[in-house]
């Protein structure tokens, strides 16, 4: 807490409290928010600390935070309550910079009193999870000290290049007719290393290539309703522009949520066409045959032991049909349910992913199957 | 003096021979399916004895020995077996599924007065791809979506009564339509009136 011998009140205060610690011990949260991440600490002055909770990006930007305190002795108590700002520089080492601004209220007695300080902080975080610095308020100095997860603090500022991808993945991360952003890349590599061995050593895709809008190959015309589509024939992943619009996902408001889908989508589609360690099936019909997919399909039924209350081909439309009723067996999307029994296996898996929730509600039974049979027990947060 | 009947053996030979040298048209059943033979002109030739359908039958079919318009369904069950489930329609067409190496997508005969209308499988053949299929019959009449799979699309030779679905990047053969031969009018508003007219795959 940084105080200020300059109010009587304050000295009063700070004779009768001298040795007043708020809060011992914090732990520091662990979690990302995109480029962002928390810090929780302490400001003390004179053996009086407040808890400082604030959010700063790694790479630099600005900081905000709050500030907190209270205690009571001898009867007299206080609250303090303000927030701070500043500004990061970046990286390990980076210097802080901001300024600071609390209401303390204070009551001693019968009476209380208000008052609001202003003053100045600064410092450095480091990349081992620290940060630490002094600070002013009016003629009094203290100082400050924060923890934050120096995992998180070292994914964000560690450049994500192409060749970080191959080089961590075996993957080349390709521009097409539009280019990898850096959020994009981040959101990948974010994804990458969330999936389970069981699930990454099957995909068996070599490419990721990014573009702007799919081209019919045989009329040759754009279709800008297409998310990604995925080229078991060359092993390649295509992720068009439209996979960053928000479209199946709830509280996806940047298509974060729909870009991960997507790649989880088209990673299903390589899994699907792995067939031992050496190869993968070379064509849509032998892959029909698959362990995975007789699996997956003969699971989705109604009654594991009739396809008939499952998917099935019909001739007379040239077209697949759903045919299951069970409550606990619907198709994840409606995407899933007109299309296919790949396009079900690969919808199922991307909700398992980013909406594990949805898939849980609308089709345990797909939801067990992967769990079980592909992720091999791994689940994820009921929100990406 | 000879007598014409002393003649009558090796006139027997000589006919023998004159019909076999003749003969260069094997039973259909006995070509053998080969996507190596020289390309056939994908215009039908009027003055031919062969029926499209039967052109169909030099380079894949659809089920081995099942012709549209030929085979009764006596010949059928005979050849294959009582199928796996049949349907009857209220026209009296009857369908007849059998199973097949991907339970989901049965072999498929339709009947109508007896004899097969439709028959549809999946490409057993790897040779049978889009290119051994345009080499010999020419460019389709049309292409046209398929709900089949991602990338698939549903290629229509109607007057040479078959269609298929195939996936033009990796050029494989998926599943195949054979049928007695119609315009392609008469195809789209039938038997194709269900085909997708907008690609149904967004990822």
């Amino acid at each position: 807490m940084l105080i200020s011998h300059s109010s009587g009140l304050v000295f009063k205060i700070k004779k009768h409290f001298t040795s007043l610690l708020l809060f011992a011990s914090f732990a520091a949260p662990v979690y990302a928010d995109g480029d962002t991440i928390a810090a929780s600490g302490q400001m003390c002055a004179q053996g009086i600390c407040n808890n400082i909770f604030i959010t700063f990006p790694p790479k630099g930007g600005s900081i905000i935070g709050t500030l907190s305190g209270e205690g009571n002795k001898d009867g007299c108590s206080f609250q303090n309550n303000g927030t701070l700002n500043g500004t990061f520089a970046g990286g390990d080492g980076g210097a802080v910079n901001g300024s600071v601004s609390w209401t303390m209220t204070a009551s001693c007695g019968g009476n209380s009193i208000s008052e609001t300080w202003s003053g100045t902080w600064e410092g450095a975080f480091y990349a081992d999870g620290t940060g630490k610095g002094s600070g002013v308020v009016k003629s009094a100095s203290g100082n400050w000290t924060v923890s934050f997860s120096a995992d998180e603090f070292q994914r964000i500022t560690t450049p994500i290049t192409k060749e970080y991808f191959k080089t961590t993945y075996g993957i080349d991360v390709v521009d097409g007719t539009s280019q990898w952003t850096d959020r994009e890349m981040r959101l990948l590599d974010d994804l990458f290393k969330k999936l389970p061995k069981s699930y990454w050593d099957k995909t068996k895709f070599t490419r990721i290539e990014r573009n702007n809008v799919s081209i019919d190959s045989q009329t040759k015309m754009k279709n800008p309703s297409v998310f990604g589509d995925y080229a078991y024939w060359n092993r390649t992943i295509r992720v068009y522009d439209k996979a960053n619009s928000p479209f199946d996902f709830k509280d996806d408001p940047n298509g974060d949520k729909q870009f991960i889908g997507t790649i989880v989508h088209e990673m299903t589609h390589a899994y699907h066409f792995y067939k031992d360690y050496k190869s993968v099936y070379e064509s849509d019909v032998e892959n029909d045959n698959s362990q995975i997919m007789n699996a997956f399909r003969e699971n989705s039924r109604d009654d594991p032991n009739d396809f008939r209350t499952g998917w099935a081909w019909k001739p007379t439309a040239q077209k697949w049909v759903f045919k299951g009723v069970g409550e606990e067996n619907k198709p994840v999307s409606d995407y899933a349910k007109d299309v296919d029994p790949h396009e079900d296996l690969c919808e199922s898996v991307m909700f398992y992913v980013v909406d594990p929730a949805s898939l849980a509600a609308k089709s345990p039974n797909r939801y067990q199957f992967i769990k079980d049979s592909i992720f091999n027990g791994v689940e994820y947060p009921w929100d990406y | 003096m000879t007598s014409i009947y002393n003649k009558l053996p090796m006139l027997f030979v000589l006919i023998v021979l004159i019909l076999l040298t003749s003969c260069t048209k094997p039973p259909i059943g006995e070509i053998p399916v080969s996507t190596t033979q020289p390309p056939i002109d994908p215009q039908i030739d009027n003055t031919s004895t062969t029926a499209p359908e039967e052109l169909v039958e030099e380079i894949f079919t659809c089920l081995p020995g099942v012709i549209p318009g030929k085979t009764t369904r006596a010949e059928i069950t005979q050849l294959m077996g009582e199928p796996a489930t049949t349907e009857l329609a209220e026209d009296g067409t009857e369908f007849l599924y059998y199973k097949s190496a991907v339970e989901e997508v049965p072999d498929f005969i339709q009947i109508r007065q007896d004899v097969a209308e439709v028959v549809s499988a999946l490409n057993r053949d790897a040779q049978v791809n889009l290119a051994s299929i345009t080499e010999k019959f020419g460019e389709p009449e049309q292409i046209t979506y398929s709900y089949f799979s991602q990338g698939a699309y549903t290629y229509l030779y109607p007057q040479k009564g078959f269609a298929l679905i195939g996936e033009p990047e990796g050029g494989q053969v998926y599943w195949l339509e054979c049928f007695i031969s119609m315009t392609l009018e008469d195809y789209l508003a039938g038997l194709g009136s269900s085909l997708p007219s907008e690609n149904p795959y967004i990822r």
